[in-house]
């Protein structure tokens, strides 16, 4: 069992003349079977958190930990295989290749790892079914409401059943009936499988599915609600 | 003082505006300006060779002519009496009668040698005022005792005035003084004309025609013309032709117009690929102009001032890009189509300078205008109502909207129905065929979208089986086609179907020239003609030379060719009487109606004729029918013996018993010796004993059977190599087109690729996967486009064959379509590897920005 | 009768093959000088509302109103129109200027389309700039501004309009919350000086707390904060709020 452990991370970012620090001397362990979840104000670093945890960015100081392995300084090759094998990635803007079909949408990305295109469906086709789109295998995205897209996206990232699951606003585009339904999925999965996972969110029903909450602002991790969102939420 | 604007908007501002594009944009902007001026230098270079041989051929034949209206000409080149054109002088309704001598030769000066026209004048020509004889002085005096040479002629071999070069004329070299050299500001756009212009008396004296002249141009006095022409007929008495003074324009188009058709195809296709290169330019720039559009309404102009700012930065594109597609087309006009075809520079005085007319210039710069404005409309949808003012910035998802179902069927049936309908209208009227080309182009591009799913749906289950390769990547991809890429397909499609089709037709053309040749050079082993007499009807004396010929040991026999060019309406026919002694008289792969032996036998015997089947067709003539011929000695009688291709002559050729023309036309000069040679002489040997026996005739060239040929073959390539530069020039412009568009596109596409990398694909396998896409989408093209040029290829071929009478026969050149092909598919995806492996480096992000 | 006044909007979009309503039955006034505060979850239809009420967007039903003319019944040009003269400025934060061009043309831009030439609007843009403190950036190529620098060249880009409303959207994409607080004080101070109606909504509490009104947006219906200026909770939220609590 692999935890995902960040320590005492910093990215900066410059933007136009002045640094921006995206993520500030952030520390956090997501052990296996917890889900975790994230909250800030946008443009506080959650993003940044989460690809550095994909391994996507390298921070500038700190390191990143996955299954006793330092995931912060792979060399390309060995950061794709990373995210190819043991991640699990939503995130916001999906990405979904338009013509393409749903099933073949979340098929895609197994043949990175050199499987047919027939094998990678016939294992992308129970977690479609899953995650409710059982009979919309052949639909394409503009045929699908933001909702369903987003869960096309979530589908995509458990085909490769991954051990480690980073996801970014996954109900960002869904109402609160379907939020939950994910909501309750991505906690049944961590859960299930025991594998670490992390939420970066909005919705304040995450709080309900997830074992611990942490806000981010201004690059700086806490662990709960910060008094502002609190109060924007009337907490 | 009130300032111009248009809806609200300063004309200044809108210059600004597009300032403002440019300077953020130049890469967009400069791969669509490149994509129009391509495609308007396809189209302007084509249209000025297109119209350049008439032109300056009409240059020179109104220098000449000047105010005549009238011309009584000689029907053989033996010419007639001056004395009948001073009986036409003193007719009382002419005002000016100017007699001329015109006689194809060959100067040669320092820097080389040039075939030009030898015009004999008299101070006559110099009231008619024409362009290129009126500034010679009272009398022609300029050239009084030599020979003026327009500058471009001069400059060409390395004469100067003063200066002594050597004329070939009737088989004989003079050395002779250039009096003048005649710039534009003389002979005006005559400069540019292969002509040598000399006093007629000395020109009579050169070309061994003493007293003779073969032209008299006739200025009537006004209100005169019927008359004087009239008493004109009366002189010439059924011996002399009576007609227009510029009855050589008539001519020359008939004889061109093969040519003129093929190269108006090729306009047709240039631009269409033109037009397609800048619409594929211009769909690039579609998603950012639809943003520019967004941010301009949010900004507060109103819809109608966007559409002015679109359609006139559309207009300044456009506009720069046509200007320089211009300079680009003229560039290519002057340096690869500017030779005219030696077929034609031999049988008509044609210059080499391309001749841009306003209306050339004009036509090619509102095509690349409208173009790209038509092509910058798609923005323009985003303002109609009811939409969003700034909808675009708010759209998820991918650029590009993938093709309809519905589109894809209706372009199907709409294309195979163009082919249908032009196989049905081409079967009845073959004489449309080159319409028919125009529309199998539109069908081939119909027909890219069904091919394109049809491949897709082919490899879908190859894809879903392959392990590791990116093919199942490519197919998903190309599942998600895009207009753009249907189009860029459509591009390769086009310029596939117009190289096969033209090269096709092209080697096809030479092929049956390269055997009519064979046949028509076979009945000697050597050849003796005067110097670049391309088609064997430069006339010289023969004096002792057959005699001193037949003397020498080597030699069999000698016999004496003659040949002409007749006008007869506005078909300047190739007349070429054979020596009755020839083994062959008939060239057997020419024949298409009529028995070879019987046919051969009758022409022998003489009052018979094979004639080429445009001729027959024009006045109906079969195996046996009797015609005449006008012939200085009256209308000549003759009967059918064959009807034959035009065997390489437009116009048509007739084969007749060398007899029978000496009788009529009354000429004894020959236009070339034949001459056997005993058996074990070789051929270098015996040409060496007759070069021997010709010694002091150096206007006379002696050639083997296999030199003449090999120099024939060259002037058949020379004469249609301007096709197959233009489907060359199109093919790699079309290539490098197509990678510049391919790989704008796959650059846009990073963001995409940055997602599918953080999902775990690899720099590599995003690299071959866009390679195998774009190789997908190249190959449909190319492989539509190869079989409608196929088709094309037949039917340019079965229009060669029945409507001009051109010897083509129809054979498939799979090599060079495969060449072709390959070389299309290797030239565009080398272009993409590098664009395509810089974008696959792009980091890994999940949020991507553009 | 209010500056800007929005009655009973109601506005859907397509999804899938279904629809969602964003804004329902949805009203709002507007006053000269007034300074309004909307709160709201991501997609709750803050963009939306701004968007409509600024005239970007038409609504299914309702209508809005600005200085007693109806503008969703104008022509699209005669809201252009109305834009580009004491109007209806909105900011919202996903401007994305070209990269080469200094921000002085960025702000004198959008006054070509009033007639002038490039030259004649660099003055009132210079003007403008000045007003939000950007003077010094005048002539910074765009790329090489921060956000927050972008957002006050953005901002003047709407105030060479001289603008009688202005609806901003997202003031929260700011890096620093700092900056937040900075373009909170400066729209304040463009408010109080010139009678300029300001609306701002935003998905972070801290930047609007302190304005004269402040409203929550969610369900497509607004509800004003209670007396004591805490917000009234929707009620599909109560759930999360009652298991946070321990």
């Amino acid at each position: 069992m692999s935890s995902l452990e960040l320590r005492k991370v910093i990215k900066h970012y410059p933007s136009g003349g002045e640094t921006v620090r995206a993520v500030d001397g952030v520390s956090l362990s997501v052990h296996p079977g917890e889900l975790v979840a994230l909250y800030g104000p946008s443009g506080s670093g959650k993003t940044t958190l989460l690809e550095l945890a994909a391994g996507l960015l390298a921070p500038d100081t700190g390191s990143v930990h996955f299954g006793g392995r330092e995931i912060s300084r792979l060399p390309p090759g060995d950061s794709a295989i990373y995210r190819r094998r043991d991640v699990g990635l939503v995130f916001q803007a999906f990405h979904l290749i338009s013509g393409a079909s749903a099933l073949d949408n979340a098929a895609v990305k197994l043949l990175a790892d050199g499987m047919t295109l027939r094998k990678a469906r016939e294992q992308a086709r129970p977690w479609l079914e899953r995650v409710g789109l059982g009979a919309r295998f052949d639909h394409t995205p503009a045929r699908l409401s933001m909702g369903e897209r987003q869960r096309i996206a979530i589908a995509r990232a458990l085909v490769n059943e991954p051990r480690l699951l980073l996801t970014d606003e996954p109900t960002g585009n869904l109402d609160s009936k379907r939020s939950r339904e994910i909501l309750a999925l991505l906690r049944d999965i961590c859960e299930e499988r025991e594998i670490p996972g992390l939420l970066v969110t909005h919705d304040p029903q995450a709080i309900s599915f997830t074992s611990r909450v942490f806000t981010l602002r201004d690059g700086r991790l806490r662990e709960g609600l910060d008094a502002e969102l609190a109060l924007a939420h009337s907490l | 003082m009130p300032r111009p604007t248009i809806l609200g908007l300063r004309v200044s501002a809108l210059v600004d505006l597009y300032r403002w594009r440019l300077s953020n944009h130049k890469a967009q902007e400069l791969l669509a300006g490149l994509g129009i001026a391509i495609g308007v230098a396809l189209l302007f270079g084509v249209l000025v060779a297109n119209s350049s041989l008439l032109g300056s051929a009409s240059q020179l034949v109104h220098g000449v002519t000047g105010r005549a209206h009238l011309q009584l000409a000689a029907r053989s080149p033996e010419g007639f009496e001056q004395r009948i054109a001073r009986r036409v002088a003193l007719l009382k309704g002419v005002r000016v009668a100017a007699p001329l001598l015109r006689e194809n030769a060959v100067i040669v000066g320092p820097k080389g040698r040039e075939s030009v026209q030898l015009i004999g004048v008299t101070g006559a020509e110099v009231v008619l005022e024409g362009s290129a004889t009126r500034n010679l002085g009272s009398g022609a005096l300029i050239v009084a005792g030599g020979l003026g040479l327009p500058s471009e002629v001069a400059e060409h071999i390395g004469a100067q005035a003063n200066e002594h070069i050597t004329l070939l004329s009737a088989g004989n070299a003079h050395r002779i003084e250039v009096r003048a050299v005649l710039g534009s500001q003389t002979v005006g756009p005559v400069a540019d004309s292969p002509i040598v212009v000399g006093l007629l008396g000395f020109a009579q004296e050169l070309t061994g025609k003493p007293r003779r002249v073969n032209q008299v141009l006739v200025e009537p006095k006004p209100g005169q013309q019927r008359l004087v022409e009239a008493e004109m007929k009366r002189i010439a008495a059924g011996r002399l032709d009576v007609e227009p003074a510029d009855r050589e324009l008539p001519v020359l188009k008939a004889a061109e117009t093969p040519t003129a058709q093929s190269t108006t195809l090729f306009a047709a296709i240039s631009a269409m690929v033109g037009f397609l290169l800048a619409l594929n330019a211009m769909l690039l720039t579609v998603p950012e102009r639809r943003r520019f559009v967004a941010e301009m309404r949010q900004q507060g102009f109103g819809p109608r001032q966007v559409l002015a700012i679109l359609l006139s930065q559309a207009a300044m594109l456009g506009a720069a890009a046509s200007l320089v597609g211009i300079v680009l087309g003229y560039l290519l006009s002057r340096t690869l189509f500017h030779q005219a075809p030696s077929y034609l520079t031999s049988a008509f005085p044609i210059g080499t300078q391309p001749v841009i007319s306003l209306v050339t210039v004009v036509l090619a710069f509102a095509s690349g205008v409208l173009a790209t404005v038509l092509a910058s409309m798609l923005p323009l949808l985003d303002l109609r109502g009811g939409r969003r003012a700034d909808a675009v910035l708010h759209e998820s998802g991918e650029a590009g909207q993938s093709i309809s179902n519905r589109s894809v069927v209706g372009f199907g049936v709409l294309g195979v129905s163009l082919v249908a309908a032009v196989t049905v209208v081409v079967l009845l009227e073959p004489g449309l065929s080159i319409v028919g080309g125009v529309v199998l182009a539109l069908a081939t591009f119909c027909l890219v979208p069904c091919m394109f799913v049809a491949v897709v749906a082919a490899l879908r289950p190859v894809s879903e089986r392959v392990k590791g390769s990116m093919l199942a990547l490519a197919v998903v991809e190309l599942d998600a086609t895009a207009t753009r890429s249907v189009a860029l397909a459509g591009v390769a499609a086009l310029a596939l179907y117009g190289m096969v089709a033209i090269q096709g037709a092209r080697s096809d053309l030479l092929s049956g020239l390269d055997a009519a040749l064979v046949q028509y050079l076979d009945p000697a082993d050597i050849w003796v003609t005067t110097d670049n007499n391309f088609l064997t009807v430069n006339s010289f004396h023969a004096e002792g030379a057959p005699a001193a010929i037949a003397r020498q040991p080597g030699v069999a026999s000698v016999r004496e060719y003659q040949g002409q060019l007749l006008d007869v309406g506005t078909r300047r026919l190739w007349i070429r009487a054979r020596p009755p002694g020839d083994r062959a008289l008939i060239q057997a792969s020419q024949l298409l109606q009529g028995e070879l032996a019987q046919a051969t036998q009758r022409i022998r015997r003489g009052g018979w004729a094979a004639v080429s089947s445009g001729f027959a067709a024009e006045r109906r003539l079969r195996v046996g029918d009797a015609f005449a011929l006008p012939s200085p000695s009256g209308a000549m009688r003759l009967r059918v013996a064959a009807i034959t291709t035009n065997v390489g002559w437009a116009p048509g050729a007739i084969t007749l018993n060398d007899n029978d023309y000496r009788s009529h036309f009354q000429t004894t000069d020959p236009t070339a010796l034949e001459i056997n040679l005993k058996p074990g002489v070789t051929p270098a040997a015996g040409k060496a004993q007759v070069e021997g026996a010709l010694a002091g005739r150096a206007g006379l060239v002696v050639e083997t059977f296999n030199e003449r040929k090999a120099r024939y073959e060259e002037s058949a390539r020379q004469g249609i190599r301007s096709l197959s530069e233009i489907s060359i020039l199109l093919l790699i412009a079309t290539a490098l087109a197509i990678a510049s568009a391919l790989s704008a596109a796959i650059w846009q596409r990073r963001a995409r690729l940055a997602s599918l990398k953080s999902h775990g694909f690899d720099s590599r396998q995003l690299w071959r996967s866009l390679l195998i896409e774009s190789t997908i989408l190249l190959a449909v093209g190319c492989l539509d486009g190869a079989i409608l040029g196929i088709y094309g290829h037949a039917l340019a071929s079965r229009w060669l064959k029945l409507s001009v009478g051109f010897p083509a026969p129809f054979s498939l050149g799979f090599g060079l379509v495969l060449l072709t092909l390959a070389g299309v598919i290797c030239v565009a995806l080398a272009v993409i590897a590098l664009p395509g492996l810089a974008a696959t480096r792009v980091p890994p992000r999940a949020g991507f920005q553009e | 009768m209010s500056l800007l006044s929005l009655e009973h909007l109601t506005k859907r979009f397509p999804e899938g093959r279904g629809h969602t309503t964003v804004l329902e039955d949805l009203s709002l006034q507007v006053d000269a000088g007034d300074f309004v505060g909307i709160w709201g979850m991501r997609r709750s239809g803050k963009t939306t509302l701004l968007r409509v009420a600024a005239g970007r967007e038409l609504p299914d039903a309702g209508s809005v109103w600005f200085d007693g003319h109806e503008m969703t019944s104008m022509s699209p040009d005669r809201r252009a129109a109305l834009q580009r003269r004491n109007g209806i400025g909105l900011l919202s934060s996903d401007w994305r200027p070209e990269r080469n061009n200094p921000a002085v043309e960025h702000v004198a831009l959008p006054l070509l389309s009033d007639g002038m030439s490039l030259h004649e609007a660099r003055h009132p843009a210079w003007k403008a700039l000045e007003r939000v403190g950007a003077a010094q950036w005048a002539h910074v190529p765009a790329a090489r501004l921060s956000q927050s620098e972008r957002i006050r060249v953005a901002l003047a880009q709407i105030l060479v309009h001289e603008p009688r409303v202005l609806l901003v959207d997202e003031p929260a994409v700011l890096p620093r919350p700092s900056d937040g607080a900075e373009l909170f004080d400066l729209l304040r101070s463009l408010g109080g000086s010139s009678g300029l109606a300001v609306v701002i909504a935003s998905e972070d509490i801290a930047p609007i707390r302190k304005a004269r009104r402040l409203m929550s947006l969610g369900s497509g219906k607004l509800r004003p904060s209670d007396e004591r200026g805490t917000l009234v909770p929707f009620p599909e939220r109560t759930a999360a709020r009652k298991r946070s609590q321990p």
